[in-house]
Parts: structure tokens; sequence; C-alpha cells
């Protein structure tokens, strides 16, 4: 379903991804995770259109990247980390523009918008304005936006940030039953429990280069059944205890 | 709905989509505005905000339509006149609704990873200028065309012709502006379009200034071969002229000057729509990286604002006007106002006292007109200078200053001091210039100094205490509320009403500037004592703190 081949980004000298290749199949729920700055957001920029490569090739769903840009965002849902809304705007309205803009017929998203609002809990809020809306509850709305035209390839930026406990859990059967119909979710987060939970692939990524792209049991079972964290830390060569306690940090070593 | 359809399919978009992204956009305008009456409470209601500019544009047709009258006995003038007023309102109006459209990256962070054609996302911004303008145009010239109704050399028909001519008009005077903006943006990208656009704004102004200065220099006082006080025929090359030849279709050479008009409305505009949607070549927008680049203007800002604005609090504020400088295509042009307030200040100390001129002094000393402009001017820039530090794409930042601990009182005053460096001191320097230009005495010259400082000293205050929030601390794009709607259209003409009758008293007798002088300095004093009232129980405020209500 994704698919790069030398894929590349480049900021001036500043490699914020190596060149990457790598398939991800159809009917996963694939987890992309890093520290800050491994190139996450890049490469989900490059395959969601909002970013050129500046080498190699990726295609989504079987379209080009860089060839067949609107194609690619006919079939796929994104929900960025920081994306915006339009605040003057009510839920309904989002969801309708978002549907007309799409091309979707009335009668189908109309019964789709109202089905999404009330699995995540926004029935009691579809009329209100999205500048009145919480954190959490913006990224619900877009997730319903993202959700709507029945996208074949899903990426996610942080999706579960200002999330609660319950949308978190809902969210989580959601994307299993959403790549069980045969489709992809590609994932991003820090929160490694989350991925854990969510993910049965995962790709791993440590300043811009490629660690691991596989199943998480074949992770698990290659580090004695250690956890994702430990796992995390011990691929990225990242010392958890090396850092400067408080009063040094203060006052210097 | 089918016209609009074939519209959009000549420019090379998809009607379906672009209506209901123009139909987005404008929903999301009405309630962005409805949204922020719900934080202050209160005010004009959204859909009255229309009706009330209606008005205010239908008794602006009014005068049009006494003008119209007036000159009854030349219906030919009386429609040119018409035409020119609807075509640079037309022009000015389009331009500020589409240059916050195109340049502003609000649509870009909304919608940037949906399916929309660069070419779709252009055309229903140009479809959401276009509607209003097209309401805009109409409440402006019903009134001249009932009165034109009247007057007209075939009484009705010309009147209908009219119409039409001015429908061309709106047309095209509104679609070529727009599409020269959105070519500039398709050709050079969102941030180099801003500054060169800034650029082409602030050479405009400047052009306008000495042009309107010089004027009487060049325009005779009898046109060659007319009889003397007859007026001219409309001049044949003027685009103008070609719509208004709409109501005398039965003269000489107007049929071809009506056609000119069709060609302009007809074909060029959507010509130049097509054309320069097609730049963009139905690319889905992306996400640019611009590599900050060293601004040459910076170090120089920064050194000249630093004597304005001191303090902790003058170097936070100078930090972040640097800042929104390097960044905010809306703030360049005030990078300019040196120049053009030099550029200015030669054109009026050079320009020559003639028939033209309305305030004609006998003095012999400075014309009347630049103590009456320059007041004006600073009540625009004192407005300015506030309005201009209030909004802001990272409004959200704001919090930081709101938690440092940093003394309201003297935020408000660091403000004022950048406002003085930018806007204070090219004006008060032109002032100066003309005045050893045109030899005044140096007592006059001093009182024109103090008034014209004293006018924008109040003028910052009053808008402060309208605006009593954290520097940049709100939404790009939040609409001004019906306060400053009032300020901006009765406050400032009165303003401007009156510092020109004061002119007139102070020009005439000695006790005038005195007189002037003494009420600003009292009114000053006043807004003075009720805003540091204000700042000491308020402070300021920091609306990000009510934006989310979970």
């Amino acid at each position: 379903m994704i698919e790069t081949e030398g894929l590349a980004r480049r900021f001036g000298r500043v490699f914020a991804l190596h060149p990457l290749t790598l398939t991800l199949p159809a009917g996963r729920v694939v987890g992309l995770l890093g520290s800050n700055g491994a190139g996450k957001t890049t490469t989900l920029n490059i395959l969601a259109t909002l970013l050129p490569p500046s080498d190699g090739t990726a295609r989504v769903a079987g379209f080009d990247v860089r060839k067949q840009p609107l194609d690619v965002r006919r079939v796929i849902g994104l929900v960025p980390e920081h994306a915006a809304v339009y605040e003057g705007l009510t839920a309904d309205e989002y969801l309708e523009l978002a549907a007309r803009v799409r091309g979707l017929p009335d009668a189908t998203w109309r019964g789709r918008a109202e089905r999404f609002l009330a699995h995540l809990e926004l029935q009691d809020a579809r009329t209100r304005r999205l500048g009145t809306f919480s954190k959490g509850m913006r990224a619900k709305v877009l997730l319903a936006a993202a959700l709507l035209h029945d996208p074949q390839v899903l990426i996610l930026d942080e999706p579960m940030s200002g999330l609660d406990v319950p949308s978190q859990q809902r969210l989580v059967r959601l994307l299993a039953e959403f790549a069980a119909s045969g489709r992809t979710v590609l994932y991003s987060s820090h929160v490694l429990e989350q991925v854990e939970r969510a993910c049965d692939v995962l790709v791993l990524l440590h300043q811009g280069n490629l660690l691991w792209c596989g199943d998480v049991a074949d992770l698990r079972a290659r580090h004695e059944g250690a956890s994702l964290p430990e796992i995390f830390l011990r691929m990225t060569h990242a010392e958890a205890g090396a850092s400067l306690t408080w009063a040094q940090l203060l006052a210097g070593p | 709905m089918r016209t609009l359809d074939a519209f959009i399919r000549a420019c090379g978009g998809e009607p379906f989509r672009v209506r209901a992204f123009a139909t987005g956009l404008r929903r999301a305008a009405e309630g962005r505005f409805e949204l922020q009456q719900e934080r202050q409470g209160g005010g004009f209601a959204a859909d009255m905000l229309p009706m009330l500019a209606g008005v205010m544009l239908a008794l602006f047709g009014l005068m049009l339509a006494l003008a119209t009258l007036i000159l009854r006995s030349r219906p030919d003038i009386a429609a040119f006149a018409i035409a020119c007023v609807h075509g640079a309102f037309v022009v000015m109006l389009s331009l500020a609704l589409a240059v916050p459209l195109f340049l502003g990256e609000d649509d870009a962070r909304c919608t940037g990873w949906w399916p929309l054609p660069m070419r779709d996302v252009a055309l229903a911004r140009v479809l959401v200028v276009l509607r209003s303008v097209f309401g805009a145009s109409l409440c402006l010239v019903t009134l001249p065309l009932l009165a034109h109704a009247v007057i007209g050399r075939v009484p009705v028909v010309s009147a209908l012709l009219l119409a039409l001519g001015l429908a061309l008009q709106a047309a095209a005077a509104s679609l070529l502006p727009v599409a020269a903006i959105a070519g500039v943006v398709a050709l050079l990208g969102r941030r180099v379009a801003g500054r060169v656009l800034a650029g082409a704004g602030i050479a405009t102004l400047a052009g306008v200034l000495v042009a309107s200065a010089l004027a009487p220099r060049w325009v005779p006082s009898t046109p060659p071969g007319a009889v003397p006080g007859s007026l001219p025929a409309p001049p044949p090359w003027a685009p103008p002229t070609w719509f208004s030849a709409w109501a005398r279709l039965g003269d000489e050479g107007a049929p071809q000057l009506a056609g000119l008009s069709v060609a302009l409305a007809l074909v060029a505009a959507p010509v130049a729509l097509r054309v320069l949607a097609t730049r963009s070549r139905g690319d889905a927008p992306e996400i640019r990286h611009a590599r900050p680049r060293r601004s040459l203007l910076a170090p120089a800002t920064s050194a000249w604002l630093a004597p304005f604005a001191r303090g902790l609090e003058g170097l936070v504020v100078r930090r972040l006007w640097l800042a929104h400088l390097r960044e905010d295509a809306r703030l360049l042009p005030l990078r300019w106002m040196p120049l053009v307030a030099l550029g200015g200040a030669v054109a009026l100390a050079f320009a020559p006292e003639r028939a033209l001129e309305p305030f004609a002094s006998a003095s012999g000393e400075l014309p009347v007109r630049v103590a009456v402009i320059l007041p004006v001017m600073a009540t625009l820039a004192g407005m300015f200078s506030v309005l201009a530090q209030v909004t802001s794409a990272d409004h959200a930042a704001a919090w930081l200053l709101a938690q440092s601990g940093l003394d309201p009182s003297r935020t408000a005053a660091a403000q004022r001091g950048v406002g003085r460096a930018l806007f204070l001191a090219p004006i008060v320097a032109l002032l100066a210039l003309a005045h050893v230009l045109a030899g005044t005495a140096p007592g006059r010259a001093v009182a024109d100094v103090l008034i014209v400082t004293l006018v924008f000293e109040l003028s910052q205050r009053l808008f402060q205490m309208r605006h009593p929030c954290w520097p940049f601390s709100r939404p790009r794009g939040a609409p001004p509320d019906d306060a400053v709607i009032i300020l901006a259209c009765a406050l400032v003409p009165l303003a401007a009403i009156t510092i020109g009758w004061m002119a007139l008293i102070y020009e005439s007798a000695w006790w005038g500037k005195l007189l002037t002088a003494a009420f600003l300095l009292w009114w000053l004093r006043l807004a003075r004592r009720e805003h540091e009232r204000m700042l000491r129980a308020d402070g300021l405020r920091l609306e990000i703190a009510d934006r989310v209500q979970a």
C-alpha cells in the first residue's frame, strides 16, 4: 500500500531523512517511531504530499507522491499534529466542507458525519463553532474529516494528543477495524505504550535513518521479550541515566 | 448558477468544488465574526454589518447623485464621474479583500492536505471577492443611476445602459487586480509575493501623494481650445470613459469605446484569470520551507527603535516588532514610511498655490493644506500604529508575555514609543522640512509640530484604550469589533473635519493654534488619566485564555 525507494529529504545541508526504502502492506496498523528530529514528520509530510522529496520515490495506494499529488490526497486521510481548523465553522459545517470539496454525494456524507460525530461523542457539540472546541475535540473533528471519504490509507501524527482515555481506547479499536478492512494506518507518536497497544508493525527511525521495519512481535522476540521503551533505548543508544542532576544543571557540573 | 459554473469552467476550475469551497470560506468568515462577538459580548449582529456598510455606501452614492444632478447640463461628464468613482472603489475593495485571502496562510493551514488544486482554491477566493464587490457596487451606484435616469440624453434608457457599463466595469476592475495578485503569488510564492505587493502598495501611495501635490502645476487653468469655464470631454484613453460610453451610445465614437469596455471585461479578465490560474499547474499546494535570510534592514530598524522604547518592556516590544516585521507582509510598508514621508514633504513644499488649491493661503507661507493633511495623517497613523501591533498569526505565543511579569503600563508605553519611531517621527520630519523649505517663522512651525504630535498621541491613547491587550495577542483575521468600525467610519472623518476647520481658524487668527493645542492637550490629559486607571485596574488582556472552552 505504501512503498518508498531511496526516499530522502534535505533541508540545506542537513539530511532530515536519509535514503529510505520500505514497503508497508495493506491491512496493518504501522507505528512510526523515533526520537525528536528522527524524521517522522518529514516522512509523513512527504507521503501526504505536503513536502516534496529531495530524492527517491514514494507511492501511496499506487500513486506517485511527486507526480500524482492530488490522486494521493484523494486516497489518504490525514490528521496532522498541528492542523488548524476554520474556527468560525461549526463541526457540522466543517465536515460538510471537507466532504463537498472531495465531491462526496450528500446522502453519503450526511449519514457518515452523523455516525462519526456520535461515535466520537461530539453529537452535542456539532452545532458549536470550532473556535470554542478543546484540543481533544478538534482532534476528533479532524479525525472524522479524515475518515469521511473512506480513505485507503490513514496517516495520523500524534493522534492521541489531547484525547481522554475512553476516546483513546475507542480510537485504538477503530484503527484495528479500519486496518482489518484491508486498509493501512500509518501512526506516528512519541508515546511508546500507545504505539505498542495500537500497532502491529513498527518503523523505527533514528536521526533520519531506518533502524527497523517489521512486526512488533518479531522485534520483541529478537530482544528477548523486552518492553518497547527498553528496546527503543537500546536501539537508539540513548542512555536514560546519563543526564546531569538538577543541581548540576543549575550550577554546572 | 449555470452562468457561474460556465465562468468557473472557462477558467479551468471544477464548479462543484469551487462553489463548495467559496461557500465554506464565506461561512467561516461570518462564523469568526460571530465567535468574536460571543467572546466580547454585545455589539452589532453579524448580519447587521453588511447592512450598515450598505447604508454608508448608499450615503456616499447620494453625494454622487447630487453631483450628477449638478452636472445635468453635461450628462457625459456625470456618467464619467460615476464610472471614475465606481472604478476606483471597486479596485480598492477587491484589493483589500483579495490581499489577505491570497497572502494569508489560513487556508493552507486549514486545508493544505485536502485534494484541492491551487486553481480551484484561487477561483473560490475570486468568487468570495466578486460577491462582496458586486453587492457593494450595487449599494454605491443605485442612487447615482436614478439621478442619471433623469438627466440622461435619452432618459431612463441612458441609465439602463450605464448600469450595464458599470456591471462590466465591476467585473473587470475586480477581476484584473485579483488576477494580478493571484499571478504574483503563483509566480513568486506567498512570502516573496507579500514583500513585492507591500512594496508596490507603498510605491503607489507615494506616487499618489506626489502626483496629487504636483497636480496644480500640471493642470492648466483652461484646457487649450476650450471656452473658458467649460468642462473638457472625458479623455478617450481612460478606461472609465469606455464604461461610461454606454450612457451616450448615440454620440460619435461612443460605440467603439463601449466595445473596448466589453473587450476588457468579457475577454481580458477571464483570459487573465485562466492564464494566471494555469501558472499553478493544477498541483496541490505544499508547505514551503523557506530558509531564513539575514535582513539588512533589521539592525538599522532595531537601532532606530531603541531610543523610543526603553527598559525591559521596551526591549521586549522591540524584539516582537522586529520578529513581526521580518515575517508579516502587512507590516513591511512601515519600514518605507520615512521614504514616503520624505517624498511627500518635497512634493508638498514645492507644489505651487493654484486655482485648484481649496484652502489657498494669502500668507505666502506654508500652504494650509499641509496643516490640514498632516494632522489627518497623524490621526490615521496613531490608529494604525496601535492596530498593527494587535493581531498576529502567532497570537497564541503571547501567553509568554502575560506570564512574564512585565508591567502593563510600561508595555503600553513601549508600544506607543515604537509607534512614535515608525509613524510620528517621519511625519514630524516631513512637516519640519516643508516649513524650512517654505521659510515659515519658527514660532508657527513649532506650533504645527506640537499640534501634529498631540493629535498622534491622542489617537494612540484612544485606540490603546479600545484594545487593552498584550502586543500581537489577538488572532489574525479577528474581525474588527463594532467600536472600531464606528471609530473608523465616524471618528476619523469627524477628526479630519474638525482639524480642517481648526487649521482654517489658526491660519486666519493668531489664537487659532493656541486654542487647538489647548483643546488637544486637555483631551490628551483626560485620556491619559483614564487609560492609566484602566491599566492599573485590569492590566492588559490575553484573549487566548478564553479561546478554548472545553
